[in-house]
C-alpha cells in the first residue's frame, strides 16, 4: 500500500489563561491510501484537534501546532503550506465531515449552493454550474429528488439528509482523504446505520482513504482497517481491527472494551472505568492511565512507557510490556476466531 | 383572503409542495402576507389616531387660549366656533374624521392659519429625512463593516480602538458632539458651515452628528452576533472546503448575523423622518422635529394629530419593511399564515 499521509510527533496546544492546555502530545501515524483508520477515544481526548490538525484549522482559535510537528500529505509538506496553498488544499485533498449535521450547514444558503461552493473554489467553474455538478454528487450521497433539493434550505431537510449534504459537500472535489469527525454521534440510530452504510459504500467507490473518529467502539469494529487508541493527547495502542479487538494489551482499551454493554449480560452490573483523565494544562511524567489503572507500579507514574511493536502491525505503550513486568491476564473473555479482515 | 386562493399555486404539481411548501409561490405568498400587514397597519394607525385625538384634548389649554385672552367674550366664542372647539370632543372627532374620508385633508394649523398640515410635514419631513436616512445609512453601514471587523479581531488592538468609538458613540449627548463638532470644523478649522440650511456642505456636520449614536449601536449589535456566528460549525465547514477567511465572512458570516441589527433598523429610519429635535435646533435645520414640538406647546390639535399619525405610520412602514427584509435573509423564518 502506498502511503497517503505522514503525521510525525504531533503536538497541538490551546493558549488559555490558565496556561497551554497541550491537547495533543507528540502522536505519529500514517493512513495509506484507499484505508480506513479509526481514532477511539473519550472525550478531550486529542482526537478531534487530531483531526482538525491535519488541515490546520485552528485559524481563529487559540490552538496552536507546535514547531517539530510533521504532516505529510501524498508528498506535501502541510506544515509549510503558506495561506494560499493551505486553502488551495482544504477540500481538494482532503474533505472533512463535522459532527453534527444541524449546526454544519449554513442556514442562510440552499444545499445547492453550499454543495457547489467546494467545486467553486477549486475549480473555479461558475455557481451556476457547480449547482448542476452538486445535483449529481446529491444522486451520489442518495438523496432522492437531487434536482429539486438542491433549491432546499438546510431547515428543510432531517439531519441524516443533512449528514449526506455535509457529506456530498466533503466529496465534492473528490479529496484523497476524508475526516469524519464523529460523523454519527448526532444522529439516532437507525440514521447512524444508513450513514455509515452510505460512507462505506462511497470508500469503495471512490477510493478515498477516510480517517474516522469516534468514541463508539460499534461503529469501529464494523467499519475501519485499523484503529488507534487514544488517551490524553496520546496513542496507547494501535493495531489492526482483530489486533484491538482480540488481542488487545493496553488496560485503557481493555476498560473501554469492558464498557460496551453486552447482549447476554442482564442482570450484571456495566463496567465502568473509574477515576478522571489527566489535567491537560499539566506535564505527564508517567503514564497518563497510571492513576486510573487497576495494574498500575512504580515505574508506571515516574516514566512514560516506550512504544512496544508486538507484530508488524499492533503496537502497544505500556509498562506490562516490558520483560520484568508481572505478566497479567486480560480481564475480557476472548471467544471466537479473529473476525473477516 | 379567499380570492388569492383561487390562483393556482396549490394545484402545480412538481411533486415536491409536501416536502417544501415554503418554496412554493413565495413572491404571491409575500404579496398576500404584505397587503394583510398593510391593513392590519391601517388598523393600527386608526387606533393610535383615535387615542392620540382624545388625549390631546385631555390636555389643559387649546390652540386659542393664549389668543383669546384678552379678547371680548363674543370674539372668543366667534373664536372657538370658526374652528369647530366650542363643540363636544366626539363631534370634532367626528369631523376630524370626515375631513380625511371625504376631502383626504388633516385640515389647517391653528396657530398659523393658512398653513396645510399635510404640506408642512411633507415639506419639512423631507428636508429632516434628507440628513436623517443619509445618517442612519452611513451609521448602518460603518456600524456593520465596524462591529465584523472587530469581531473579527476580537481582544485585539482594531477591537480595542472599535469598542472606544462605540462606547463614546453611545454614551456621548448629542448636543455634546454637536457642539464639540461646531467648535472643531467650524471654529478651529473652519471647514464647514456653522449652522443654516442650504449648500450640501451644511449638511455634513448634522449628518456626521447624527450616525455616531446609531453607528455606535450597530457596531455593538454587529460585534456580538458576529462573535456567535463565527463559532458556529458552518463556518468551520466553510474553512474546510478551503475558503479564505474573507471569502467565508462574505458568504456565510454576513448574512448570518445582520439580523439583530436589521431589528433595530425599523424603529431608526422611523426616528428620522420626525427628525431629531437637538440636532434640527443646533444646526438650525428647518426639520420637522421643532414644528412637531412647537405644536405640541401650542395645543395646534391638527398639526399634532398630523405629525402623530405621520410618525406611526412611517413607524409601522419600517417595521413592515424590515420584517420583509427578515424573510428574504434568513429562509427560516415563515411568513405568518404559512401552514393554512
Amino acid at each position: 500500500m502506498e502511503r497517503l499521509l505522514e503525521v510525525e510527533n504531533l503536538r497541538v496546544s490551546f493558549h488559555t489563561y490558565a496556561g497551554d492546555v497541550k491537547a495533543v502530545r507528540g502522536i505519529s501515524f500514517g493512513v495509506d491510501k484507499g484505508e480506513t483508520l479509526a481514532l477511539v477515544g473519550e472525550s478531550g481526548c486529542g482526537k478531534s484537534v487530531t483531526a482538525k490538525a491535519l488541515m490546520r484549522l485552528f485559524d481563529r482559535t487559540s490552538g496552536e501546532i507546535l514547531e517539530g510537528s510533521k504532516i505529510r500529505f501524498d508528498g506535501t509538506d502541510v506544515m509549510a503550506l503558506d495561506k494560499k496553498a493551505l486553502h488551495a488544499f482544504r477540500g481538494s485533498q482532503i474533505g472533512m465531515i463535522f459532527q453534527d449535521p444541524m449546526t454544519s450547514l449554513d442556514p442562510t444558503m440552499t444545499i445547492g449552493k453550499q454543495v457547489g461552493e467546494t467545486l467553486v473554489i477549486h475549480k473555479g467553474i461558475s455557481m451556476r454550474d457547480a449547482e448542476a455538478q452538486a445535483v449529481e454528487l446529491l444522486r451520489m450521497v442518495e438523496i432522492p429528488n437531487p434536482e429539486e433539493r438542491v433549491k432546499a434550505y438546510p431547515h428543510q431537510l432531517s439531519g441524516g439528509m443533512r449528514q449526506r449534504v455535509v457529506i456530498a459537500t466533503a466529496l465534492a472535489c473528490n479529496p484523497k482523504l476524508l475526516i469524519a469527525d464523529e460523523p454519527t454521534t448526532a444522529l439516532d440510530v437507525t440514521i447512524q446505520a444508513q450513514v455509515l452504510d452510505l460512507l462505506r459504500d462511497l470508500k469503495v467507490r471512490l477510493g478515498t482513504a477516510i480517517i474516522l473518529v469516534t468514541h463508539d467502539l460499534g461503529i469501529v469494529a464494523d467499519f475501519s482497517d485499523r484503529i488507534q487508541v487514544m488517551y490524553a493527547g496520546q496513542i496507547v495502542e494501535e493495531g489492526t481491527k482483530n489486533d484491538i479487538f482480540k488481542r488487545c494489551l493496553h488496560p485503557y482499551t481493555w476498560a473501554l472494551l469492558r464498557s460496551i454493554p453486552q447482549e447476554n449480560a442482564t442482570g450484571t452490573t456495566l463496567y465502568s472505568l473509574t477515576g478522571t483523565p489527566p489535567d491537560l494544562l499539566l506535564d505527564i511524567h508517567g503514564c497518563p492511565f497510571a492513576s486510573r489503572c487497576e495494574y498500575c507500579m512504580q515505574i508506571c507514574r515516574q516514566k512514560m512507557p516506550e512504544r512496544t511493536e508486538c507484530s508488524g502491525t499492533h503496537a502497544v505503550s505500556c509498562w506490562l510490556m516490558h520483560p520484568m513486568a508481572p505478566k497479567v491476564e486480560c480481564p475480557i473473555p476472548r471467544g471466537g476466531d479473529d473476525a473477516r479482515e | 383572503m379567499p380570492f388569492f386562493h383561487t390562483v393556482g399555486w396549490k394545484q402545480k404539481s412538481h411533486g415536491f409542495e409536501s416536502v417544501f411548501p415554503a418554496e412554493i409561490g413565495k413572491g404571491r405568498k409575500m404579496i398576500k402576507y404584505i397587503l394583510r400587514r398593510i391593513l392590519y397597519m391601517l388598523l393600527v394607525l386608526f387606533i393610535v389616531t383615535t387615542i392620540t385625538f382624545f388625549l390631546m384634548h385631555c390636555i389643559p389649554g387649546d390652540p386659542l387660549t393664549a389668543l383669546v385672552q384678552k379678547l371680548p367674550e363674543q370674539t372668543k366664542i366667534n373664536y372657538y366656533a370658526k374652528y369647530g372647539l366650542d363643540k363636544p370632543v366626539i363631534e370634532q372627532y367626528l369631523v376630524f374624521l370626515k375631513g380625511i374620508f371625504t376631502e383626504g385633508t388633516l385640515g389647517e394649523s391653528i396657530r398659523f392659519p393658512g398653513r396645510q398640515v399635510l404640506d408642512t410635514i411633507q415639506r419639512y419631513a423631507g428636508f429632516s429625512s434628507e440628513i436623517g436616512l443619509v445618517a442612519v445609512l452611513i451609521g448602518f453601514v460603518v456600524g456593520i463593516i465596524l462591529g465584523t471587523v472587530s469581531a473579527i479581531k476580537q481582544n485585539r488592538l482594531p477591537d480595542k480602538i472599535i469598542s472606544i468609538i462605540a462606547i463614546l458613540g453611545i454614551s456621548l449627548p448629542v448636543f455634546l458632539l454637536a457642539s464639540l463638532f461646531q467648535y472643531l470644523f467650524t471654529v478651529k478649522w473652519p471647514l464647514f458651515p456653522t449652522l443654516g440650511w442650504g449648500t450640501p456642505a451644511h449638511k455634513i456636520l448634522p449628518i456626521l452628528c447624527m450616525s455616531f449614536s446609531p453607528l455606535a449601536t450597530y457596531t455593538r449589535y454587529m460585534r456580538s452576533s458576529v462573535l456567535d456566528v463565527i463559532n458556529q460549525d458552518y463556518i468551520t465547514m466553510a474553512e474546510a472546503k478551503g475558503m479564505s477567511f474573507s471569502q467565508v465572512v462574505r458568504r456565510h458570516v454576513l448574512r448570518n448575523s445582520i439580523l439583530p441589527s436589521l431589528t433595530i433598523l425599523g424603529p431608526n429610519i422611523a426616528d428620522v423622518f420626525t427628525g431629531s429635535f437637538v440636532i434640527e435646533s443646533i444646526f438650525a435645520i428647518p426639520g420637522l422635529g421643532s414644528y412637531y414640538i412647537t405644536a405640541v406647546n401650542d395645543r395646534d390639535f391638527p398639526m399634532i394629530i398630523g405629525c402623530a399619525m405621520f410618525y406611526t405610520g412611517i413607524y409601522i412602514l419600517s417595521l413592515l419593511l424590515v420584517d420583509i427584509l427578515y424573510v428574504i435573509i434568513d429562509p427560516r423564518i415563515r411568513l405568518t399564515g404559512d401552514s393554512n
